[in-house]
């Protein structure tokens, strides 16, 4: 047999070339004789060995392989969903309350804390000024009176 | 695959009821012994619930499964865990492939059946380990090639090679068998 063709006999048995390999085939096995059988001994080989028995595997393997599976150590995702049962979740959910209404309490003190801490700051960021405004015997608390004596003056106050 | 990933045993008992069959034909088709095949189906399955996690729903299972099943009975005829012990040579009759007999089979077809079997089963056993993966997939599990490429890593092309080499000297077996074995009857008629 020297046709390159032959190599490809099998996948067309098998349906498995292209629409236009196919039909090359097709076309090359009415002129070649010796291809022609090849495809016939491929065929007859294809049918018969569909129609082999088939191994079946014992029962007694079932019982092996999930008596193995069930031996091996439990993965995460497992290990995690056991955690997350309710009856061990419970206790947990406990102490996560606690957790929770402690970091309230400590979370409003740091809030005052912070608040205080602004004012400081302004004040100290503002020191100087003042400290002006003690020297000319002003209260802080009359700056806004300062900033709008022109105003104030127009509209006849003393 | 998601739920054996994540452990659950149900998930996988329904999986094995559903595939066990065609890797243990798979591997029966390697080793050509029973019980050889079964140790080797049950490796491949624990090796499958070990390694669900690296399941991607990209491939479908079967490509996976046999994507194990492959490489583990490659590995261990490579590493020489299963060499063929007993290969059955055509026309021997004394030790017959494990095989159940249709029971609707006259005694003649029965013999003939097996010594078909015989005749297949000793002509797979002169293949290359890859001729005889991707010829099992192909014939006995109905896999397309491209299936059969992804399995084996290969490309569909060197499929479409091994599968011809495979398929055309199983055949020629055959049919060798078939002119011994139908000469006398046909002389004595």
């Amino acid at each position: 047999m020297s046709c390159t063709i032959e190599d490809e006999l099998t996948a067309y048995v098998d349906g498995e070339l292209s629409a236009v390999d196919s039909a090359r085939v097709r076309s090359h096995l009415t002129s070649c004789s010796d291809c022609r059988s090849t495809e016939a001994l491929l065929r007859r080989t294809v049918t018969q060995l569909a129609a082999l028995p088939a191994f079946e595997p014992s029962s007694a393997l079932r019982r092996r392989v999930l008596a193995e599976v069930e031996a091996l150590p439990r993965p995460w995702p497992e290990r995690m969903r056991a955690w997350l049962r309710p009856s061990a979740l419970a206790p947990a959910g406990v102490a996560l309350l606690a957790a929770a209404l402690v970091a309230m309490v400590m979370g409003q003190r740091t809030l005052n804390a912070r608040a205080e801490r602004r004012t400081e700051l302004a004040v100290a960021e503002n020191f100087e000024l003042l400290s002006d405004y003690e020297v000319v015997g002003l209260d802080p608390d009359d700056l806004d009176v300062v900033e709008h004596l022109d105003q104030l003056e127009k509209e006849g106050h003393p | 695959m998601l739920r054996v990933a994540a452990g659950d045993t149900a998930a996988f008992a329904s999986l094995y009821d559903r595939y066990h069959r065609s890797v243990a034909r798979f591997a029966h088709r390697f080793v050509q012994d029973a019980g050889k095949a079964e140790e080797l189906t049950q490796d491949i399955f624990v090796k499958v619930y070990r390694h669900a996690g690296r399941y991607r729903a990209t491939a479908r299972f079967k490509t996976f499964l046999f994507r194990v099943a492959a490489n583990h009975c490659l590995n261990e005829i490579r590493r020489g865990e299963y060499r063929v012990t007993h290969v059955v040579e055509e026309g021997e009759e004394g030790r017959p492939v494990e095989m159940p007999a249709p029971e609707a089979q006259s005694p003649e077809r029965a013999v003939e059946g097996r010594e078909l079997e015989a005749t297949v089963a000793a002509a797979l056993q002169r293949l290359s380990e890859r001729e005889r993966a991707a010829f099992t997939l192909c014939r006995f599990e109905g896999m397309a090639y491209r299936e059969i490429a992804e399995v084996l890593s290969a490309s569909e092309a060197a499929v479409k090679s091994l599968i011809h080499r495979a398929t055309l000297s199983v055949a020629k077996a055959v049919e060798a068998w078939q002119s011994g074995a139908r000469a006398p009857a046909r002389s004595e008629a």
